[in-house]
């Protein structure tokens, strides 16, 4: 089981290149899924002050 | 098929209108959020864990999974944009021009991915990071003109005249996609040529094809994700001192 797992991550030696991209990946689509929602909050809690 | 087609077309003016999108996606973004995530991860599992092993390159060729959905995503969401900008110039729609703003950050940050990650391809397989090569030099120029659209858009305080702005942009700047879709056939390339073609069959066996193929529609579906939770932000902050808002966001919405 933890050989098969090293295997998977190793990937013949390549695991670095196809790892990091696949980190790449996700911040970035993270970054986009984040920044979309901290504009709506915003707005969100400056419609809530004024309607208090 | 006309009754259909009517459809389509009131759909369509409908979501001209930003309540009305506002109010319809609040609907569909839960269901857009899991089958495009569900998607998304099931071809990524599949071509990183399942696809057989590249005799000539080895596992490193499992890249290709993210880099080539991410380069042609890059290229269709500025081709998305023309469509935009034209429909901004010529009919004035609202929405079209918040829908172009919207989409080039997330067009800029694909075609980012797909240059970060075909620069990490270089290095096992050519050995070098970067090279002044015509695709990748082209790819750069298209993350450029997003990073001025983006740029162009943000230093314009009336937002008309910042769609209008960058819709010109957006279709003057058209004209890089098929520079990068052909520079592998007009200049002698480090890059390999195309992986599709529409004329020819894919050169690729089925099994390392077909999870490519998911990959596609999974990054087609979180574009679509992206967008529609980017429209949704720039449709409020553009509308907030109307009525509807206050009322979806502290009754409706939340």
């Amino acid at each position: 089981m933890i050989e098969q797992i090293s295997t998977i991550i190793s990937m013949d030696g390549n695991g670095l290149y196809v790892w990091s991209c696949l980190f790449i990946l996700f911040f970035i689509i993270g970054i986009n899924i984040y920044l979309p929602n901290r504009k709506l909050n915003r707005i969100y809690k400056e419609n809530k002050t004024k309607a208090q | 098929m006309n009754k259909i087609w009517n459809y389509i077309k009131d759909w369509f003016i409908e979501m001209g209108s930003p309540p009305l999108f506002f109010k319809w996606s609040s609907k569909i973004l839960p269901w857009l959020l899991f089958i495009s995530i569900t998607v998304f991860i099931v071809g990524l599992l599949w071509g990183l864990f399942y696809s057989p092993t590249d005799y000539k390159q080895g596992d490193v060729y499992r890249i290709i999974y993210i880099h080539v959905p991410s380069a042609i995503l890059g290229q269709s969401i500025f081709m998305f944009m023309a469509i935009c900008g034209f429909i901004t110039m010529v009919w004035r729609v609202k929405i079209s021009g918040m829908l172009l703003k919207s989409a080039a950050p997330i067009g800029a940050s694909f075609t980012l991915i797909a240059l970060l990650t075909g620069s990490i391809w270089g290095k096992p397989t050519w050995g070098t990071w970067w090279v002044w090569d015509a695709r990748l030099t082209s790819t750069l120029i298209l993350f450029f003109i997003y990073a001025a659209i983006i740029g162009l858009h943000s230093s314009i305080d009336d937002k008309t005249k910042a769609d209008r702005a960058i819709s010109i942009l957006s279709l003057v700047g058209i004209a890089i996609i098929p520079i990068i879709k052909k520079s592998v056939d007009w200049w002698q390339t480090l890059h390999q040529p195309s992986t599709f073609s529409l004329t020819s069959a894919p050169s690729m066996t089925p099994d390392m094809y077909q999870p490519l193929l998911l990959c596609f529609l999974g990054f087609y579906l979180i574009f679509a994700l992206l967008l529609t939770m980017n429209l949704r932000a720039e449709v409020v902050i553009r509308e907030k001192n109307r009525s509807w808002v206050s009322k979806q966001f502290l009754n409706l919405e939340r």
